[in-house]
């Protein structure tokens, strides 16, 4: 048999394994924009909280939702190896949960990024993800060197993205459904948030000045939530959550296997317009901190505020291949 | 033939500290972790007890009770925005307090300083508008 290396397939397999975390709205596990939030006055039980977790980080609280790029600010995602070696790509995403149109009633959501940087510069992808949960969702690629959109199939849970530390059950396949939730407690966040120290404050190329480790979440009453994976042979046995007795944003995340700590999760989290009087959920990732413990590998995506948008009027065409195709490399 | 033999081990003994060396977390890395253990076990003890190293902490005192400054009362808020932005911090100052708890709060809920500074302004210039003298 005749193995032959095609550049645009590998190219193709590098896009789907780092496609960014910030492509999220791809499961819904149950949860969509009506879920409502819980009485203010009991206790929620673990799965309640799982699932309002669930919707703040698909952003169900918007009919759309975009870090795009402004002049040349955009989104950027620091990857550190354990050997020191830092690399860096910047990238827009737009998300769509607005579909109530007949033809477009089967369409939970619809996700486009575009990267603008690195070895990906160029590469556009369209994720739909459909109301029937039987039902695959489409991942549709734009290869820039051949001009071409190609579909795949949707990637593992434990695949690592692009080289970080974060995997993409962390960011976008893991549903409430894929674990069991019991609450261990209730009390005040007590640190700060993680960055790469070093870089803390310091301009960096796309996201302009790096913002310094995030301490305003301390003393602000969290839920403590395990979830014990029921993925047999798991490169993880359950996970620590804090989670805000408010907004359910999940400042931090600890992965523990045989008892160990072996991997953390920090995520600033921001409320997107202090003058909306409505939903505590409506919030946005200001930005990502994740380390390996096993490697003392780092990854740290920055989301500067400028860049976020929201509930712009924007036709659905948007989302579409024809956007993939007017992509410029 | 021995100094072959030493040259050899010598290599391997510098080969496997190099790889120990990137298994190991750096000493920043070591202090925010001693922090975040520090906050989990808080969840079966019932009672937080600070990490010798305070960096993580956001703390400058050891006192549990107040451990994790954070800007989480006014003065805190205060000192940060002096430090942060001198300028605003002038316009700041000169706020009754319910505008000062009103952009403390804000900042509390939202992290986006930009959006303080121009409330500061604003609300300098209301209160301008209202007290011309």
């Amino acid at each position: 048999m005749n193995i032959q290396f095609k550049p645009g397939k590998w190219l193709s397999c590098l896009c789907v394994l780092t496609i960014s975390f910030f492509i999220t709205a791809t499961a819904f596990g149950g949860v969509d924009s009506t879920l409502e939030l819980p009485a203010e006055d009991e206790i929620p039980s673990a799965e309640e909280i799982a699932r309002q977790v669930y919707f703040a980080n698909h952003f169900y609280a918007f009919k759309n939702f975009s870090i795009e790029r402004r002049g040349r600010t955009m989104t950027v995602l620091i990857n550190r190896s354990s050997s020191g070696k830092v690399t860096a790509t910047a990238l827009e995403r737009h998300l769509n949960n607005k579909y109530q149109s007949a033809e477009d009633e089967v369409i939970q959501s619809r996700d486009l990024a575009i990267f603008h940087s690195g070895k990906l510069r160029g590469t556009g992808m369209l994720i739909t993800e459909y109301k029937d949960e039987e039902k695959n969702k489409d991942y549709m690629v734009w290869l820039p060197a051949l001009r071409k959109i190609r579909r795949f199939a949707q990637p593992q849970h434990d695949d690592a993205w692009g080289g970080s530390v974060f995997t993409f059950g962390d960011v976008t396949l893991r549903k409430p459904d894929d674990e069991e939730h019991e609450l261990i407690g209730k009390k005040k966040l007590r640190t700060c948030l993680g960055t790469i120290d070093d870089l803390e404050g310091k301009h960096y190329r796309y996201a302009g000045e790096l913002p310094e480790r995030s301490c305003r979440h301390i003393n602000k009453e969290v839920y403590g939530l395990k979830s014990t994976t029921r993925f047999d042979y798991w490169w993880y046995d359950y996970r620590i959550s804090y989670i805000d007795t408010t907004s359910f944003a999940d400042y931090r995340t600890l992965y523990f296997k045989d008892d160990e700590l072996i991997k953390v999760i920090d995520r600033d989290w921001g409320l997107v317009d202090s003058d909306r009087e409505g939903d505590p959920r409506a919030l946005f990732w200001k930005y990502w901190y994740g380390l390996d413990l096993r490697t003392g590998q780092e990854s740290w995506a920055v989301i500067p505020q400028k860049v976020v948008s929201y509930n712009k009027k924007r036709r659905n065409s948007f989302w579409s291949e024809k956007t993939l195709r007017k992509i410029k490399r | 033939m021995r100094q072959i033999k030493l040259i050899q081990s010598l290599f391997l003994l510098s080969l496997l500290s190099s790889l120990s060396i990137g298994n190991q977390l750096h000493a920043m890395q070591s202090e925010y972790v001693d922090a975040i253990k520090a906050d989990y076990h808080e969840f079966n003890s019932g009672t937080f007890e600070p990490p010798p190293e305070l960096t993580w902490v956001g703390a400058v005192s050891t006192d549990t009770s107040n451990a994790g400054l954070a800007y989480e009362n006014l003065q805190d808020f205060s000192l940060f925005l002096k430090e942060a932005s001198p300028g605003s911090f002038i316009f700041y100052n000169k706020l009754p307090d319910q505008y000062k708890d009103q952009l403390h709060q804000q900042y509390l809920k939202t992290g986006n300083l930009d959006e303080i500074k121009k409330d500061i302004f604003k609300y300098s210039s209301e209160i301008k508008k209202q007290n011309p003298n």
